[in-house]
């Protein structure tokens, strides 16, 4: 067996440090179990998901496009402008209290299984081991003087992680901007400065945290990580080291009773440590840098299999369970407590008053685009005239006719054919001229506003303002 | 570099808020620069917008750092030669802390 790992934060103190701190590179070694299935099937679901969704199109556009370019925020069926900020504001309220749930449950789990951090590094660290090999052969790798074999294999994994990285960033700005205009810009070779900056910036931030930065990025620079501990409290299901039933530890050979050489079942092979991704030691407590991962677990039960011992000397357990406070059964019933009640019912009707308010909203949406080529022109009768953009938008199953009015200034007048039709679910754009006598007006700019009436249904109705400007 | 990690990254987390509100109450378009519209496009002024909410976020912890100085960091002139300077000074020659 291997000698016992120092645990990371082992390490001296009172050094310089240059980026957070002194860092030694953590190598975790890989571990196979229950938990590092659940780790590949949820980085699998989340990156289907990340990398699949800006290709999926709906209702001939991309399903899912926060297009800010237009302001407009695609998700499936539902049309968000910015008026529907408060949405987006109840759609981040529920994440964060489904976060405290979850934590308050049982602790990290988003950390160890769903947060892009874990989820980048661990592809990332499977790049390194297809190429480098597991933990002791990249030790040694490290160590190695450079030699050709040593630059080509450090060559070719930081070639695969940048190509992934800029592919990252790619589908990242693909969400923002519309993913088929991305893919003619690639084509031909003509990027918009703006898109190409995010893409790099985005690539780059995937390279740094996943490839170097890694554990820092949780130990020092996650906000969440910071906090998450005031959501635990003694019946939160953390990931614990059952000291009582494997302290004292020793090295022992497999044919040899512990009970007579007076040890607990922790032979200290340190196999724990080696795959934590913190490189911290689980069996000093629960200590913040754990990102509740399991590798430890399966690690741990790895070594308890092949010396036929009970598996679950390391496992998911409560403090108070651990304290013998409540037995291990109860850890169950007790899910459900004062804080959790309270998590759930604000998260149940927060879900409430979302699916309600989302369900009246007006089927009637009414963007105003000033024309920025020209403020203000004058037309040859003498009239001043303002050119405007409407974009129309029916979110509704049914066509309209409807009716457009303008107010704001006494004597505007509207020269646009009525009524204007529009197809269900869709979008128009209507070019729209506003004139009025300039003795009637004062120079300066004016707030105009226009409404929009569905001429079958009175009660669908919208406005949306704008300016006019006189010279 | 610790230094600057310090100030950049908190910077960086309320930059990224305050673009989003920013730029979720007000439209680029609708802005006007010096009593000029802008011409510039939506993208562009949001990522110039982030830039400017970044570097302002930051300010007022590059002030806390320079604040935070100590007296030793300041004074330039002292008439204690380095080997004379007391114990614990951080300008004493044999200091391993000095950075100057
Ligand atoms: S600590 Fe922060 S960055 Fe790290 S896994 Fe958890 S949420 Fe992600
Ligand atoms: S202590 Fe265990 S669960 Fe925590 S981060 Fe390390 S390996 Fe993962």
């Amino acid at each position: 067996m291997n000698a016992p790992e120092a645990p990371r934060n082992a390490a001296p103190d009172g050094i310089v440090a240059d980026l957070y701190e002194v860092r030694r590179t953590i190598h975790p070694r890989s571990v196979h179990g229950w938990f590092a299935n659940w780790r590949i099937a949820l980085v699998l679901i989340t990156q289907l998901v990340f990398y699949g969704l800006p290709w999926l199109n709906w209702n001939g556009r991309q399903a899912v496009l926060f297009e800010l370019a237009a302001r407009k925020f695609y998700i499936f069926g539902l049309v968000l402008w910015p008026q529907d900020f408060i949405y987006l504001t109840a759609l981040l309220i529920i994440c964060a209290l489904s976060l405290f749930l979850f934590t308050a449950v049982a602790g990290r789990l988003w950390c160890g299984y769903a947060c892009p951090q874990t989820v980048y590094t661990e592809i990332f660290l499977w790049i390194e081991r297809v190429i480098e090999g597991d933990r002791m052969q990249r030790m040694r790798l490290d160590r190695a003087p450079w030699n050709l074999s040593k630059s080509w294999k450090k060559a070719s994994k930081h070639g695969l992680w940048i190509a992934l990285s800029l592919w990252t960033g790619f589908t990242f700005v693909g969400y923002f901007s519309p993913m088929h205009d991305l893919v003619s810009a690639v084509q031909g070779l003509h990027f918009s400065p703006w898109e190409s900056f995010w893409i790099l910036f985005y690539g780059f931030t995937t390279y740094g945290n996943a490839g170097w930065m890694r554990e820092q990025v949780c130990l020092y620079m996650c906000p969440y990580a910071r906090f998450q501990s005031v959501m635990f409290d003694p019946d939160t299901l953390v990931i614990t080291y059952d000291a009582p039933r494997g302290d004292p530890r020793g090295a022992r050979s497999r044919s040899a009773d512990r009970k007579t050489l007076g040890i607990g079942d922790c032979v200290d092979c340190g196999i724990c440590v080696q795959a934590c991704p913190t490189g911290i030691d689980i069996r000093r407590g629960l200590q913040y840098e754990c990102i509740g991962c399991a590798a430890c677990i399966d690690g741990c039960n790895q070594v308890m299999d092949k010396l036929g011992y009970q598996r679950g000397l390391i496992r998911y357990s409560t403090e108070n369970a651990v304290r013998g406070r409540v037995d291990e059964r109860s850890i169950v019933r007790r899910v459900w407590r004062p804080r959790t009640l309270v998590y759930g019912a604000l998260l149940f009707a927060i879900c409430a008053a979302f699916v309600t308010a989302l369900s009246m909203r007006v089927p009637l949406k009414l963007d105003v685009i000033r024309d920025r080529a020209t403020l203000m022109r004058e037309t040859s009768d003498g009239l001043i005239e303002n050119v405007y953009q409407l974009q129309i938008m029916n979110t509704g199953e049914e066509p309209r006719s409807l009716l457009l009015t303008v107010s704001g200034i006494p004597g505007l007048r509207l020269m646009t054919p009525q009524p204007i039709a529009v197809a269900p679910a869709s979008s128009l754009s209507v070019p729209v001229e506003l004139r009025i006598d300039p003795a009637s007006v004062t120079p300066g700019s004016h707030a105009v506003r226009f409404e929009l009436v569905d001429s079958a249904h009175a009660n669908v109705r919208t406005t949306a303002k704008t300016m006019f400007y006189v010279r | 570099m610790q230094r600057a990690i310090w100030v950049l990254w908190p910077a960086f987390i309320v930059g990224g808020i305050t673009e989003t509100v920013f730029f979720t109450l007000f439209d680029p378009e609708d802005m006007r620069l010096f009593g000029e519209a802008i011409t510039l496009s939506r993208s562009a002024v949001y990522t110039l917008g982030f830039f400017v909410f970044w570097m302002l976020a930051a300010i007022p912890s590059v002030l806390t750092c320079f604040f935070q100085r100590s007296a030793a960091d300041i004074n330039h002139l002292c008439p204690l030669e380095p080997h004379e300077r007391p114990l614990g000074c951080p300008k004493r020659e044999d200091c391993d802390q000095c950075h100057q």
